[in-house]
């Protein structure tokens, strides 16, 4: 095991830099990114603890808990996530309005009442959202005044501790189970949207319809089951005309320590 | 990463270097992986595979045990590594081990049903392990969702199934403390997901990810220096990442069947539950019922699971509490004895 080495904090961004742009394995990447995120997290959460009326509210954002500190625009697909609600926030005025416009052309009512369906809910959402990180920083500073230990981990985990007992209060009221459940029903429902028009408009271009693609999926679904079931009655039949071998040994001599060769991906 | 005078987060910031260069060094070494104890694929359908174990050299049990794990996730978990591998456990006390691997739906698997999962590829997986052991009666492990999928199967297909092992499986899905429940009690699931496509991983693994957002998304990494002190605790956290990254798309119309049957109207508890158009009703279940439960299960909570006894025939049913969460429940170094020795009581 390798012995610390004292970084400075440009040090140590270095080597972050190094490795990330080094051959080493994606999944080791992004493990490093993960925790170099999370890293950042706590160091600002203690310093703004440390320091006297430094707000703390933000630090049980929701959609920046979940992973969603980054417009999604760049994927393309403005349904990326239901849980994204920080970028829909982010977009919920103009710029989201003209990637649905772009995608479904001229709007049916259908859709423009799902969409505004959709903004009420998530405008009640980030108000729910604000509500939890109002109530997780009011609980912390009561718990931070009953605790005698004032370390850093100690301090971490009433942090937790807050955030996770306010998300329990939260989620669980009536208020914010309505609201997530029309947010993603008229997520979902906008999404049918986009489909039909993608759908017209492949008709429009002489590509195969949805309505022709489920009827090839039901096809091949139902071939499939079909022909399990057929190997399933030659595998009866054949063991009914087999005749019995003797029975298997009730001890194995040797361990085998290679996979066989038969053995797929697991 | 700011200056910062705090000894703690010099601390972390040493262990972060140690891990760079920790990861950095194994540049040109395999990831650690799931799955390695050697086995064969005695069938495979579809994306569908069943696995059959190297069997240990130690006496072999006469009935076979084949593992029913969820759709949501792979199976791999059931052989996380060698120390924490349910697998090995079983095949050490001479278990004939089997294991279904359900595979990644595609698009053109989203019309799969739950009697296709539950009267289809997991009744072919019984005929096959039954044939390939020769004997009349299998055991069955469940675990999770795969636990519903063995109790259903269990109440139709009676003449397969010696006994029944459930582990952290939900049965009344709307006990008090079931967030999941709550969150999806009355939302029209085919308003979300259109049956015609799959239900993406991400979204699944994001909705699981919210149910404690801050202990999942956050404290994990903070505890940073168990994992560089230890390269054994390193390889279960670079395994246990990529289980979690890993995970299947649901065939749309299963997971929408799921959560309406299910989480929607409960139907292990209020019996109208119907597969293939057949009525499931656990009191018809006439083998001995094993069910696990986890005291810290946070999506599966153990009253939730606890919900069995009253389902099944009062000399049918045994239960054994884990001190442990939803996974530790079988990878824990600690449950995994217990678990094991209740399995192995109750068995033999």
């Amino acid at each position: 095991m390798a012995k610390k080495t004292s970084n400075t904090p440009e040090d140590l961004i270095a080597q972050f830099q190094k490795a990330i742009d080094s051959s080493i394995p994606a999944e080791y990447k992004q493990v490093l990114q993960d925790f170099k995120k999370q890293g950042s997290f706590y160091t600002q959460l203690l310093q703004n603890i440390k320091t006297d009326g430094e707000p703390l509210e933000s630090f049980w954002s929701l959609p920046e808990t979940l992973g969603f500190t980054q417009p999604s625009t760049h994927s393309g697909d403005v349904f990326n996530s239901l849980f994204d609600v920080n970028h829909y926030t982010q977009n919920s005025t103009t710029k989201l309005t003209e990637q649905f416009s772009e995608k479904l052309g001229d709007f049916t009512q259908k859709s423009q009442l799902n969409f505004s369906n959709f903004q009420q809910a998530l405008s009640k959402m980030s108000a729910l959202h604000n509500d939890l990180n109002q109530r997780a920083s009011e609980r912390f500073n009561d718990l931070r005044e009953k605790a005698e230990d004032n370390s850093d981990d100690s301090l971490c985990k009433l942090w937790l501790q807050a955030g996770e007992e306010s998300f329990k209060e939260t989620s669980q009221q009536k208020d914010y189970i309505d609201t997530q459940r029309t947010l993603f029903e008229s997520l979902g429902e906008l999404k049918g949207a986009q489909k039909t028009f993608t759908d017209q408009y492949s008709h429009l271009l002489g590509l195969p319809q949805q309505k022709a693609i489920d009827e090839l999926k039901s096809g091949l679904h139902a071939l499939r089951l079909e022909f399990a079931e057929y190997r399933e009655q030659t595998a009866v039949l054949i063991e009914k005309i087999t005749p019995a071998k003797t029975a298997p040994k009730k001890t194995v001599k040797r361990a085998a320590k290679k996979p066989s060769k038969k053995a797929s991906k697991g | 990463m700011k200056a910062q005078s705090s000894s703690t987060r010099n601390n972390w910031d040493g262990d972060f270097s140690l891990l760079i260069e920790q990861l950095s060094s194994r540049a040109k070494q395999p990831s650690p992986r799931l799955g390695e104890s050697p086995k064969e694929a005695l069938y495979q359908e579809n994306k569908l595979s069943l696995f059959h174990y190297k069997p240990h050299p130690v006496k072999q049990k006469s009935t076979p045990i084949l593992i029913v794990y969820a759709l949501v996730n792979r199976p791999d978990i059931a052989d996380l590594e060698p120390k924490r591998s349910l697998v090995q456990r079983l095949l050490e006390q001479g278990y004939p081990v089997y294991l279904i691997d359900w595979g990644y739906p595609d698009s053109t698997d989203c019309q799969t049903s739950l009697n296709d999962y539950i009267n289809g590829y997991l009744h072919r997986c019984v005929q096959h392990v039954k044939r390939d052991t020769k004997v009349k009666k299998i055991d069955l492990l469940g675990i999770c969702q795969g636990g519903v999928f063995s109790l259903c199967y269990s109440a139709l297909h009676l003449e397969d199934i010696r006994k029944l092992i459930t582990l952290v499986t939900p049965v009344d899905f709307h006990s008090a403390d079931n967030l999941l429940s709550k969150w999806t009690s009355e939302t029209n699931m085919k308003r979300i997901f259109n049956a015609s496509g799959n239900i993406p991983s991400h979204t699944i693994t994001q909705l699981f990810k919210t149910l404690k957002p801050y202990q999942l998304n956050r404290e994990k990494y903070r505890q940073l220096s168990n994992l560089v002190k230890s390269p054994n605790q390193l390889n279960t956290f670079l395994r246990m990442e990529q289980w979690l990254n890993n995970g299947p798309d649901l065939a749309g119309k299963a997971a929408i069947e799921f959560a309406e049957c299910f989480y929607q109207e409960n139907g292990f508890i209020k019996h109208g539950l119907r597969i293939g158009g057949k009525s499931v009703s656990l009191k018809n279940i006439s083998c001995p019922v094993l069910n696990v439960y986890a005291t810290q299960d946070h999506i599966v909570p153990p009253s939730s699971s606890k919900a069995l006894r009253k389902q099944l025939k009062k000399n049918l049913y045994h239960e054994q509490q884990l001190e442990s969460g939803h996974i530790g429940a079988f990878t824990s170094l600690k449950t995994q004895k217990v678990l094991i020795s209740a399995i192995q009581e109750w068995l033999d």
